[in-house]
């Protein structure tokens, strides 16, 4: 009985100092590691969204703006558009606008007052 | 796309033209107003670009797309066009696990990277604990709202510059310093929007002034906008990272700079204090000289002009005046067309970076920076003689439309009589005198338009508050 506490003994202690001799390494464990990492993202409050205005399906006789930010170059792109509608669309007029990046708001109300439809270019 | 989106929201079909290249930049643009399914067309970039020199040679290019504009205003929309349903982002935290710690940062890495999180190169984890760590750097509250930062306006509060700094490997007591810089950027009277996202590759300069620089070690000597400076490098860093990850801009989607933003990490540096004559760059902008402040500039990123000085040829101080003079009237070529908010839209401001041994050259002459910037002023204007009809002729659009500001208004009339002499620029504070670098060092000058594009001013002056960790700056 003595012998046998003797063995139980011995053999706990080199269970635990087997145990204790492993390195502290928690590397060895499979997905072992795990990083919560913080979202670097700033919140973004998107505008109410709104589709495009209702297409116009026939554009006989109605009014089509030009807008070109005046970025040097995009004359000439113009020139040719206005040309090329005025050839496939004869019975449509053509208004030519020009300004900033952005028109604004006079010039947009301007514009969405004398036509009927528009193409918006800004030189990119 | 805004001035689009106005004309489309009165009600008016309308198409937007842009050019295949900047397709991605449109499309996000139409998200940020609120219309993501404007209807876009597209010309080829390499002929447009190409072509756009006459009238005879771009055609072919509005050939190749004039059916699809037609189309475009008479076509009807789709129901996928016409639909108002936002999409839903989840800002929350994310899980990353690996078998080892190494593993683990390669995947974060990834991750972070994959999804345009990060500059390219490898990134520190933002963990909760490395954040907090970093927070405690200001005695601010991680909720504050800093500002907006364009193009998408999100929201800046001092954890998420947080989060970025401790991705860039800025320490603690760099993060007033960070906050200041973002508080300058976000202002809402600084044009943010044109220095991230234009083509051209215009910058940020973040000066650092007062005793702070030299509290966290910011280089202001030789190699004061290179590398090597833990400050200057990480600090500019964690700026970047704030500005992808708060502003959301990634190059050639919406920053459309076309070749890139030289320094990556912006120029990042400290006026040097030590050697300057002259009291700190910040009071000039209303603050105390024992202030801590930064200075936000837009700079143009690819170009500076040498003044002289250096190691190899000689000068003297008025060769470095005069040739600032000449710098300062290299912008007349647009003169004659500066309109507010077109793409060329008026006179500059000018940064001049003054080396040390030029300064207290300049100051044993009698001078100060004020006595500087008149002399300067005086200098870089044009006989009334020598205008050409177009410089004269867009002088007094510029005064209706309040471009020239209205104490300045005599200054322009006056020069455009016989014997006047008309300045390049609105303003004599619009040439700012900076004191940096090392000796020998060489001076240059950096410039930009003094007002932006999409918003008043190209430069903001803020101070630096709520330091824990440092002397100066709390």
């Amino acid at each position: 009985m003595k012998k046998t506490g003797i063995w139980i003994s011995t053999v706990t202690i080199f269970v635990i100092l087997f145990f204790a001799c492993q390195p502290v390494n928690s590397d060895l464990d499979a997905s072992d590691v795990t990083l919560h990492v913080l979202n670097p993202r700033g919140e973004i409050t998107l505008p109410p969204l709104s589709p495009p205005s209702t297409r116009i399906p026939d554009l006989k006789g109605k009014k089509i703006g030009l807008y070109w930010n005046e970025k040097p170059g995009g004359n000439h792109f113009w020139n040719g558009v206005e040309q090329l509608l005025k050839e496939k669309l004869p019975e449509t007029a053509i208004l030519r606008y020009s300004g900033a990046f952005d028109l604004g708001d006079e010039l947009a109300t301007r514009m969405a007052k004398e036509t009927d439809a528009f193409l918006y270019g800004v030189g990119d | 796309m805004s001035g689009y989106y106005r004309v489309e929201k009165l009600g008016k079909p309308g198409a937007y033209v842009c050019t295949d290249n900047f397709v991605h930049d449109a499309e996000s643009a139409a998200e940020d107003v609120g219309m993501p399914r404007a209807r876009i067309v597209t010309v080829k970039a390499e002929d447009y670009y190409r072509l756009r020199g006459t009238d005879a040679e771009i055609m072919p290019v509005v050939k190749a797309v004039i059916d699809e504009l037609i189309d475009g205003l008479k076509r009807p929309l789709t129901e996928k066009e016409a639909s108002t349903v936002p999409e839903k982002e989840d800002l929350g935290p994310i899980t990353v696990s690996a078998e080892t710690y190494a593993l683990a940062i390669e995947k974060f890495n990834d991750i972070y990277l994959e999804r345009q999180w990060g500059d390219g190169l490898t990134l520190l984890p933002p963990t909760k604990e490395a954040v907090q760590a970093m927070l405690k750097g200001t005695n601010r509250s991680p909720d504050e709202i800093i500002g907006t930062v364009a193009p998408k306006n999100g929201v800046a509060t001092i954890k998420k510059i947080a989060i970025n700094a401790v991705m860039a490997g800025a320490k603690p007591e760099y993060l007033p310093v960070i906050i200041a810089a973002m508080e300058g950027i976000t202002d809402p009277d600084y044009d943010d929007l044109h220095v991230m996202t234009s083509t051209g590759s215009f910058n940020f300069a973040i000066m650092v002034t007062g005793p702070i620089a030299k509290e966290l070690n910011i280089n202001s000597g030789i190699g004061f906008l290179g590398y090597g400076w833990q400050a200057n490098s990480t600090i500019g860093r964690a700026l970047r990272l704030a500005l992808i990850n708060i502003g959301r801009v990634w190059p050639g989607v919406n920053d459309m700079a076309l070749v890139g933003r030289p320094s990556q990490q912006f120029y990042v540096f400290a006026e040097n204090q030590e050697f300057s004559p002259w009291p700190p760059f910040h009071v000039t902008q209303g603050f105390k000289a024992e202030d801590n402040c930064v200075t936000v500039s837009s700079v143009m990123g690819a170009s500076s002009h040498l003044l002289g000085g250096g190691a190899v040829a000689t000068w003297t101080p008025e060769e470095i005046l005069e040739n600032s003079v000449r710098m300062m009237m290299e912008p007349r070529w647009g003169m004659a067309t500066w309109k507010r908010g077109s793409s060329n839209p008026g006179p500059m401001k000018y940064i001049l970076f003054f080396e040390p041994v030029l300064a207290m050259e300049l100051a044993k002459q009698g001078h100060t920076r004020a006595s500087l910037q008149k002399i300067l002023y005086e200098r870089a204007t044009i006989p009334y003689k020598d205008l050409t009809p177009a410089e004269i002729a867009n002088i007094q659009p510029r005064i209706d439309s309040g471009e020239i500001p209205k104490d300045r208004i005599s200054v322009f009339k006056d020069a455009l009589k016989p014997g006047g002499r008309l300045p390049i620029m609105d303003r004599v504070e619009d040439i700012r005198i900076i004191v940096a670098g090392g000796i020998p060092g060489y001076s240059f000058g950096m410039t930009f338009w003094r007002e932006g594009l999409y918003a008043p001013t190209s430069d903001q002056t803020k101070l630096i508050w709520g330091a824990t960790k440092t002397k100066a700056g709390r």
